[in-house]
């Protein structure tokens, strides 16, 4: 039969996770909520950000592993994304400071061998929610070309929603800890695909 | 892998060495399983499995000599792709698959034995590495029909193989094996 080699990853991406290993369960629906109080002010679409950051990373995974999809209610979602100084729409109280970067935190915690919940903090149905991202609008507004910096912004912190829990040492990678670039490399292809099919850790779903 | 064949078939009308005749439509029902499709070194493995098939193949008969005449198959399939890693399972989404080939078609009623060489187009609804979306195959088959009784009913048997590559891999073969009943017309 028709075969393909095992891949390596090109970093470590569990460097920030303490060597635990994370990812969502194999073909899995993934939905994504993107909040976007206060992005008039910065003058950015959050969410067509987010939806051009999933379009870079679909590529990258060659078996149908991931299915990303945007959502409009926070209730509906596994991971919210929004700005930090917006309201919070997640508990994230007992969790750890999270995946930070230079502009971002994604935070997730642990329990056992899958995620804990983050509940909602509106009244009613804690929701499902697994993963938190914050984006420090500060670092994109007034900047002349804000829109590829927040491409880059949410691109990288969307490696970390889907399961590189580490930063590449490149620039020239979309995982390095200020990303300058909004699309993932091969080098960042290799390392999501790879930790796409590792047992152990836990699962976010 | 949930595999529905649709084969439009003809048959010759008479079926012992006369000359040119018309070709005859017919349908079979049974069902087919492969091989994977492909082994991913990282554990992944993309499969189709035993599914129920319906298939109605068309052959056109050109004029022949003896019991040896030309055939051309079309046929048409459409079903599920299964992916598994390490006990994990999950869908890859629907795969078509169109066949062309040519052939040829030994009559030795109530048997028939038919060889051909062709080509098979995969298109799967979800980006699934080697089909990707749409890929073109080199196929060879052969098939094994047998008039049932005194109507035109038949049983086929066919064993198809495929040759298959994946950017960055090795290529390989993939085995299809279909079974039926059916009926021509």
């Amino acid at each position: 039969m028709p075969t393909v080699p095992a891949e390596s990853p090109a970093y470590d991406p569990t460097r920030l996770t303490g060597g635990v290993v994370y990812r969502w369960a194999l073909g899995v629906a993934v939905a994504i909520h993107v909040d976007t109080t206060g992005q008039d002010a910065l003058g950015v679409d959050l969410r067509e950000a987010a939806a051009r950051g999933l379009e870079a990373w679909r590529p990258t995974w060659r078996y149908a592993e991931l299915r990303p999809r945007l959502v409009a209610s926070a209730a509906d979602a596994d991971v919210v994304i929004q700005l930090a100084d917006a309201p919070p729409l997640v508990q994230l109280a007992g969790c750890a400071s999270g995946i930070a970067g230079a502009a971002g935190r994604t935070v997730l915690c642990a329990a056992g061998d899958t995620a804990r919940t983050l509940p909602l903090l509106a009244p009613g149905d804690p929701g499902r929610v697994k993963v938190a991202v914050e984006l420090d609008g500060h670092a994109v507004s007034g900047a002349s070309h804000a829109v590829t910096l927040l491409d880059a912004l949410v691109a990288h912190e969307l490696g970390h929603v889907l399961g590189i829990g580490g930063h590449s040492p490149l620039p020239t990678d979309l995982m390095y800890a200020a990303p300058a670039v909004a699309r993932p490399s091969q080098r960042d292809a290799a390392t999501l695909r790879y930790v796409l099919h590792q047992p152990g850790g836990f699962r976010l779903r | 892998m949930a595999l529905a064949t649709l084969a439009l078939a003809a048959h010759s009308a008479d079926l012992r060495g006369q000359d040119a005749a018309p070709a005859v439509t017919g349908w079979a029902i049974g069902v087919a399983v492969s091989t994977p499709l492909l082994a991913d070194g990282n554990g992944t493995r993309v499969r189709s499995g035993v599914a129920p098939m319906l298939a109605a193949r068309m052959e056109l008969p050109w004029p022949h000599t003896g019991r040896l005449r030309p055939v051309a198959v079309a046929r048409g399939a459409v079903g599920a792709l299964q992916l598994g890693d390490r006990g994990e399972r999950w869908s890859g989404g629907t795969l078509w698959q169109g066949d062309l080939l040519v052939g040829a078609a030994w009559e030795g009623a109530p048997l028939f034995l038919i060889g051909a060489l062709g080509g098979s187009m995969l298109h799967a609804s979800r980006r699934v590495t080697p089909l990707e979306r749409t890929r073109v195959a080199p196929a060879a088959e052969a098939a094994l029909r047998v008039r049932i009784g005194s109507q035109p009913w038949v049983a086929e048997l066919t064993v198809q193989g495929l040759r298959l590559s994946a950017p960055g891999g090795s290529p390989g073969g993939v085995a299809r094996f279909m079974a039926g009943v059916g009926r021509a017309f």
